[in-house]
């Protein structure tokens, strides 16, 4: 048997404490997402989406320029101050690319939730459904020490689990979400697509392809050096511009934005090279969409079709869904519906992780050991 | 305008950087599928590219038409990876299956023959948590959250290659 200095043991200790936290977690490549709750309350007691940042203060930084002559500041702290700070992005891909800053983000984050000295902490925590052992086991790495107990659950499992609300079942104006039904989800790492059929997805109901947000904005990048070549242009730049003015099909208005040449700020129209990357993207959920609902049971198809929901930071272009839906209407398929989940999306695993600890049993929870 | 005919060599040259754009491009699809994503990108942002430079100068295709082909081995590559992929998922399946219906078979099989079973058919219930790690390999409803539980429990100690039968 592999050995290991951390080895994730069963734990059945007897309980001292006087209060048990529980911990939804989504751990992502861009933003993650943190909900906790008493095990006896329904009431949500902290609500978090933290980008997942770690800064580093730059060697030589004169007193006071950080909070607190900081020496590491986390999340938008972080971004805000980013001048003066080395980030590291302690996730690429869904899976930890730098176990030090992740070590130091899994403390920050636990740092958020408010706890009396003899509070257990219970956590739940998303792992990517495709990270291999040794990304697992460099999560279980970052979180040694971080909780009392924890569990590692696949994200789609989570994400199935957070977007159901169980208390609407049977409701006859309340369609089941993982009934019958394809989930896009656009990351920062990856795009994966699933079709929930009513049971976990296993590895046939998925397809997933690497680009992602970080692909577009690396794109958008490329094409917006290659027309101005004397602007200066960051990737986190990039990002931003994104995250405010992307879209499909046809922009509200020009996309127009101050950029840097050799210290002065010039205005650039970068609506083209923004949607080359947006429907680049498009273009990619569109031929993964048609294979995957290739896979679905031919009968299952004309609910399946009418059920199509885009999810992840990737949905909130603007204009996405309805692109994509009129693109399968043109590929011929019959009267389908793409809903987008919207903002909220950012919750969802971190809420699928919350309900997962509730009904965990005492026996099922595992330590993390030292 | 009349253009030179290809030469042999070059020809051959061409096939040979084809048939190695293909390997490259079908380990990246599975190295993928294993969630071995950055061994994947290491195949894709720093293999490939040369290997793409060095056919499109060799084979002399217009622009559009290089791109077209690539994409098309590109699509190719991954529906085959993919279709495998679900054989040999569905073929590890068949062998847990029979593995446990064997043990059914022999309840009152001695604890040193159910030991001896359990290492025997291990590496198979391996397999199949190394080809989908955190998948489980049968059917759970959504809503059964401590079988969910159980199931990702099971998979994370045979992926770290701690016993799962026992």
């Amino acid at each position: 048997m592999k050995s290991s200095n951390n080895a994730v043991l069963e734990d059945t200790p007897v309980q001292t404490t006087t209060e048990t936290l529980l911990v939804g977690l989504d751990l992502g490549t861009n933003t993650s997402a943190l909900l906790a709750s008493s095990a006896k309350s329904s009431d949500i007691h902290v609500r978090e989406v933290i980008p997942s940042v770690v800064g580093y203060a730059k060697d030589g930084i004169l007193d006071g320029v950080l909070p607190g002559n900081a020496n590491v500041l986390f999340g938008h702290e972080a971004l805000k101050r980013k001048l003066y700070l080395n980030l590291v992005r302690p996730l690429k891909g869904g899976t930890i690319a730098d176990l030090d800053s992740a070590r130091h983000f899994a403390r920050h984050l636990r740092s958020r939730l408010s706890l009396s000295p003899n509070a257990e902490l219970r956590a739940v925590i998303g792992v990517p459904a495709k990270a291999d052992p040794s990304a697992r086991e460099a999560l279980r790495q970052a979180f040694t020490g971080v909780f009392d107990k924890v569990l590692f659950i696949p994200e789609p499992f989570l994400a199935a689990l957070g977007m159901r609300d169980e208390s609407r079942l049977g409701q006859p104006d309340y369609a089941d979400p993982v009934r019958n039904s394809l989930f896009i989800d656009i990351g920062g790492g990856s795009t994966d697509l699933c079709l929930m059929r009513g049971y976990y997805p296993q590895a046939e109901d998925q397809i997933s392809t690497t680009f992602a947000g970080d692909a577009i904005d690396q794109m958008v990048h490329n094409a917006i050096l290659q027309t101005y070549p004397d602007c200066q242009i960051s990737l986190h730049k990039v990002c931003e511009i994104k995250e405010r003015h992307s879209f499909v099909m046809s922009p509200e208005t020009q996309v127009v934005v101050d950029l840097v040449v050799a210290g002065r700020t010039r205005q650039f129209d970068i609506t083209e090279q923004l949607a080359a990357g947006c429907e680049a993207l498009l273009k990619h959920i569109l031929d993964l969409s048609r294979t995957l609902i290739a896979r679905a049971d031919p009968d299952a198809v004309p609910e399946l079709l009418q059920n199509i929901v885009l999810t992840g930071g990737g949905s909130l272009v603007r204009g996405l869904g309805v692109a994509l839906q009129t693109q399968l209407i043109e590929d011929g398929y019959e009267n389908p519906k793409v809903s987008v989940i919207g903002p909220n999306y950012k919750e969802q695993v971190a809420r699928g992780a919350l309900k997962a600890a509730r009904q965990a049993k005492d026996r099922q929870w595992q330590t993390i050991l030292r | 305008m009349a253009t030179a005919a290809p030469s042999i060599e070059s020809t051959a040259e061409v096939e040979r950087l084809w048939r190695e754009i293909a390997v490259h491009l079908r380990e990246a699809c599975i190295l993928r599928r294993q969630g071995r994503h950055q061994a994947a990108a290491t195949i894709l942002e720093r293999e490939l590219p040369p290997l793409v430079r060095d056919w499109a100068a060799e084979s002399a295709l217009p622009s559009e038409s290089a791109k077209a082909r690539l994409n098309q081995l590109f699509n190719d590559e991954q529906a085959r990876v993919e279709s495998h992929w679900i054989i040999a998922r569905f073929l590890a399946q068949e062998h847990t299956d029979s593995a446990t219906r064997h043990l059914a078979a022999f309840p009152v099989a001695t604890a040193a023959l159910a030991g001896d079973v359990t290492t025997f058919f291990t590496p198979a219930a391996h397999n199949v948590a190394m080809l989908f790690p955190a998948i489980p390999p049968r059917r759970i409803p959504i809503g059964d959250v401590v079988d969910m539980i159980d199931s990702a429990r099971d998979l994370d100690r045979v992926a770290a290659g701690r016993p799962c039968l026992s």
